[in-house]
């Protein structure tokens, strides 16, 4: 159903052959439109960079359409092109250069736990993550969202990420690593 | 489940899915279709028969492939040997690869005149940059380089060379823009006639005939503009213009024999300057296109065919003189592109101080071994292999790691400090080119390739390692390691494939390592490398490349690559003309990025009252100078056309590299209206930097008018000129000697506007690249009292580059 869906719309395997079907290509988007934006969104931390993103993925697509060669392999494709559309939106918008002062409080090791410091705490950890996850390159981020999140088997991830298999568990290694090292520099 | 990979960590997953979490936005769905929808030809009102809209959805994207089968070539008009002295173009043919050389060759053309030719274009997109238009290729067989840009439905060749009939409008000397290759009549005849079934959608033909109009008691909603010359409008509002095989036509509906075909050519008429009074009669370029249909709501998908008239074909007269091509112009001089340093060349650019330190270049030279000790400075410690390089004045040392042996040969040097070079490796003599092409096979160990590095530092974000790189070993300390794709042509992260970019040829997996050698540009994860702006992205260049291993995806055997270094870009003081010819993978106009992290940056000129310098000064201010301005950034008004000549300014007598005269050329583009930052590259030859936007103040803004510029849409990387104070406080190490120093920069509209609060801007404060309070502002390494100015900077505001200061200079 999928693969007959991905050949229509590039004009192959449709009575009207060689006619692109934009009805099967919108099905398609359809379908994918949830996961490519939190996706992007995993990966930007912007609504409106993801949003931005999920289109650019979806018109790439279509317009470069005749550049996919195998039907089976259209949602690793559309992976890369998704990639690529959040490297080129972080482009866009110029990097975001993290330059945090932290001021040290002489109270904290006084107040006592509360329920509205525990709060606080999961909302700074969280802008803390952000913050370090913001320092990664693209490609490392990608490699933790699609594991870590969306726990893609380890072909997928080569193919979104266009690297050998062989590279991948060292790649996460690595983007794990950065990501600690980053986490660290935040919490100082 | 996953088991060659780490265990899922629940607390990593958690924070992802809380980033990703939440509503998808109401609109993004259909927003997203309306993007799909709107991916086709630019609207208009006119219909023709309508066309299903399948096939108008298809052509979206099909507009930039339009020259497939490119490489049938088409039968001429009527064939057959220019005459000798041939004028009034066109005549009954399209011009042959000779004849266009002599035009090229010839006098200059009015600008945007049309012509067809029956040539090859060869199709190299890494030359002529040009901000207006893409580079499809060059002509083949012209005697001076001449460039073909596409901007309308062409941009790039699908194959390495056509061969066909194309219709062109002359942009400048040189440069050549792209209509359309020409479908032809019939395999006797190129133009059509009206009467004549025309070709379908998305070919591009010639129309014999007669254009007119008809004036009609419409109320017009807006003013028809022209567009772009190689992709007009059609729009003309309140005018049908139709053409006819008689210049009197009857109704398109009555069943006469001369019928009247409804066209688009309201943009033609303006562009070509052609009124609405009497028919004219001509050779047309025409385009059948698929558009809109006039009724329908805009989203729609459905398409309705219509004919855009694109050109006239104007009347060029071929050059009686010479038939035979010669150059107009020198090619550029100085630049090593193609070949290793002499040790002459390396000693004048020693001499003149042009070697920055991480500076990597490759000298064709031997070194002799010197005692120990013979070279030592404060920077460099003594060691056991250094020696003195042959044939160098001033005396340069070359220093080497403890177990290497310096060889002779093609000597990869980077310079350490005054004089002084660290010695990496020798190269390979090449076997055939002094490059290799980024899509052509590649050898084994080292080797060089000129193309485009993605250097993106969003994709080396982890955070460098201390540096202790002290300028003389293979691989440097610390630094990061990065992954990103070497391609032929600019880096496109649109564009969908392995790596990234569409890439002929085998997957390369390329990483490269960016030294921790003082390039830090930003607090940890971003550094540049040495020769790149941070903010380039991809950035063209000769890079050092060595196979690293032999890896496998995606079941296939594959190699990887790194990139050692770049090459820095050099200009000889005194240089020749190359005496070889530019090998076909090599740029035809140099390289010259700004280099904004560079020390001790000459400022910039503008003309006295904050004036742009008129293109007549310029010459006179290149000869005042001992060094004529080399690496300079002048502001200049436009339009500047591509190689204007002492002659154009009334020194035609004076030698062209005398000290009264320099023959300028501009590079292979065209500087129309408006303020233009210019390099000075090497004696006489200026690059396009971008053009200066302005502002309220006129050309040298406040800080505030800066944002308000950065802050408009599509301006948000504007070059601007900025009256303000630079400021810079040094952030870690810049006291010792030999390390790097991170010196946080800023300008502001006082003296004292702010020191360094991290994010947030303190009294308007514009944070700018780290290091360019000393590089710009002449301040002290490591910050010191803020230096008033006029700056160039170019946007974004959150990540301003200054790329000079500009001062007052007298032609």
């Amino acid at each position: 159903m999928e693969r007959a869906l991905v050949e229509r719309a590039r004009g192959a395997g449709s009575p009207g052959a060689g006619a692109r079907d934009r009805d099967a290509f919108d099905a398609l988007v359809r379908a994918r439109v949830d996961a490519v934006y939190r996706t992007s969104l995993a990966i930007l931390g912007d609504s409106a960079d993801a949003a931005d993103a999920t289109q650019e993925t979806f018109v790439s697509a279509w317009c470069h359409y005749a550049d996919l060669r195998d039907a089976d392999l259209f949602d690793a494709w559309l992976g890369r092109i998704n990639l690529n559309a959040c490297r080129a939106q972080l482009r866009r918008r110029g990097r975001t250069r993290v330059r945090e002062i932290r001021l040290l409080d002489p109270l904290d090791d006084r107040e006592p736990p509360s329920p509205e410091r525990a709060l606080d705490d999961r909302t700074a950890d969280a802008d803390a993550f952000d913050r370090a996850f913001a320092r990664l390159s693209i490609d490392d981020r990608a490699v933790l969202v699609l594991h870590h999140l969306q726990e893609r088997p380890i072909s997928e991830i080569a193919a979104v990420l266009a690297a050998p298999e062989g590279t991948i568990k060292s790649r996460l290694h690595r983007a794990r690593a950065a990501l600690e090292s980053a986490l660290a520099k935040e919490s100082r | 489940m996953n088991e060659q990979l780490p265990p899922i960590d629940q607390d990593l997953r958690d924070q992802l899915a809380r980033r990703s979490g939440g509503l998808l936005p109401d609109d993004l769905l259909v927003a997203t279709y309306a993007r799909l929808d709107a991916a086709r030809p630019q609207p208009r009102r006119w219909t023709a028969p309508r066309i299903n809209r399948l096939v108008a959805a298809g052509a979206a994207c099909a507009l930039i492939v339009v020259l497939t089968a490119a490489l049938v070539v088409v039968p001429q008009f009527r064939t057959g040997p220019a005459a000798s002295g041939l004028g009034g173009y066109p005549a009954d043919r399209a011009l042959t690869t000779t004849e266009l050389a002599s035009v090229m060759a010839g006098p200059a053309l009015a600008t945007n005149t049309a012509l067809v030719a029956s040539v090859t274009i060869d199709a190299k997109t890494d030359v002529c940059p040009m901000d207006r238009y893409p580079t499809i290729g060059v002509v083949e067989g012209m005697g001076s380089q001449v460039c073909v840009m596409g901007g309308g439905v062409s941009t790039y060749l699908t194959a390495p060379k056509a061969a066909a009939v194309f219709a062109f409008r002359y942009l400048g000397p040189g440069v050549l823009g792209l209509l359309g290759e020409i479908t032809p009549a019939s395999s006797s005849k190129t133009a059509f006639r009206v009467a004549e079934d025309w070709p379908l959608q998305g070919k591009t033909f010639l129309v014999d005939g007669w254009l007119g109009a008809d004036a009609l008691m419409d109320s017009c909603a807006f003013v028809p503009t022209p567009g772009d010359v190689l992709s007009p409008n059609g729009e003309d509002c309140p005018f049908n213009n139709w053409m006819s095989d008689e210049e009197t036509a009857s109704p398109s509906d009555s069943p006469g024999p001369q019928p009247k075909r409804l066209v688009q050519a309201g943009g033609m008429r303006l562009i070509d300057s052609i009124d609405h009074g009497a028919p004219l009669h001509g050779v047309f370029v025409v385009r059948t296109v698929v558009e809109p249909c006039p009724s329908d709501p805009p989203i729609s998908s459905r398409g309705c065919g219509s004919w855009l008239v694109l050109a006239k074909l104007g009347n060029v007269s071929i050059p009686v003189a010479s038939q035979s091509p010669s150059p107009t112009v020198s090619p550029p001089t100085g630049y090593l592109i193609d070949r290793a340093l002499t040790t002459d060349q390396l000693g004048r650019l020693l001499a003149a101080g042009s070697l920055k330190r991480y500076d990597t270049v490759i000298v064709d030279a031997s070194v002799t071994l010197e005692a120990s000790g013979a070279c030592q400075t404060p920077q460099i410690p003594d060691l056991e292999f250094s020696g003195f390089i042959v044939g160098v004045d001033p005396q340069a040392c070359v220093y080497a790691v403890p177990n290497t042996t310096i060889q002779s040969g093609l000597l990869l040097l980077r310079v350490s400090g005054s004089n002084t070079l660290g010695y990496m490796l020798t190269l390979p003599e090449p076997s055939t080119d002094f490059t290799y092409s980024p899509t052509g096979a590649w050898p084994k160990g080292y080797f060089l390739v000129h193309g485009w590095l993605d250097t993106d530092a969003n994709d080396c974000g982890r955070p460098g390692a201390v540096p202790t790189m002290m300028g003389y070993g293979l691989f440097p300390d610390g630094g990061v390691m990065c992954h990103a794709a070497l391609t032929a042509t600019r880096f496109d992260p649109t564009m969908a494939g392995p790596g990234g970019p569409t890439q002929a040829g085998p997957p390369r997996i390329i990483s490269f390592q960016i030294p921790s050698d003082g390039r830090a540009v930003d607090d940890g994860p971003i550094f540049s490398m040495p020769g790149t702006a941070a903010t380039s992205g991809s950035v063209e260049g000769t890079y050092v490349v060595y196979s690293d291993h032999h890896c496998s995806q995606f079941g296939s055997d594959c190699e990887e690559y790194s990139v050692l270094t770049r090459l820095a870009d050099v200009v000889v003081p005194g240089a020749n003309a190359p005496t070889q010819s530019t090998p076909p993978n090599s740029p035809a106009t140099p390289i010259a990025q700004p280099s904004p992290s560079s020390d001790g940056a000459s400022p910039g000129l503008i003309a006295p009252g904050n004036r742009p310098f008129a293109l007549a000064e310029i010459p006179a201010l290149l000869a005042k100078d001992p060094t004529h301005l080399a690496g300079r950034i002048l502001v200049i008004q436009g339009p500047v056309p591509i190689g204007f000549q002492c002659s154009a300014v009334g020194l035609a007598d004076a030698p062209a590299t005398s000290g009264s005269c320099y023959a300028i050329r501009l590079d292979n583009r065209i500087a129309p209206d408006g303020y233009w930052a210019v390099q000075v590259d090497s004696p006489g030859n200026l690059t396009i930097l971008g053009e200066i936007a302005t502002g309220k103040s006129g050309l040298v803004l406040s800080l505030d008018e800066a944002r308000a510029v950065w802050n408009t849409p599509g301006s948000e990387e504007a070059l601007v000129l900025v009256d303000a104070w630079i400021g810079g406080m040094g952030a870690d190490a810049c006291d010792v000697v030999g390390q790097p120093c991170y010196e946080v920069s800023w300008l502001g509209s006082t003296p004292d506007g702010g020191q360094w609060q991290g994010a947030t801007p303190v009294s308007g404060q514009l944070d700018v690249q780290p290091g360019a309070y000393h590089s710009f502002g002449a301040g002290p390494v490591g910050g010191g009292p803020s230096i008033h100015g006029v700056f160039l900077v170019r946007g974004p505001a959150s990540a301003a580059q200054v790329l000079a200061r500009i001062d007052a200079g007298t032609p």
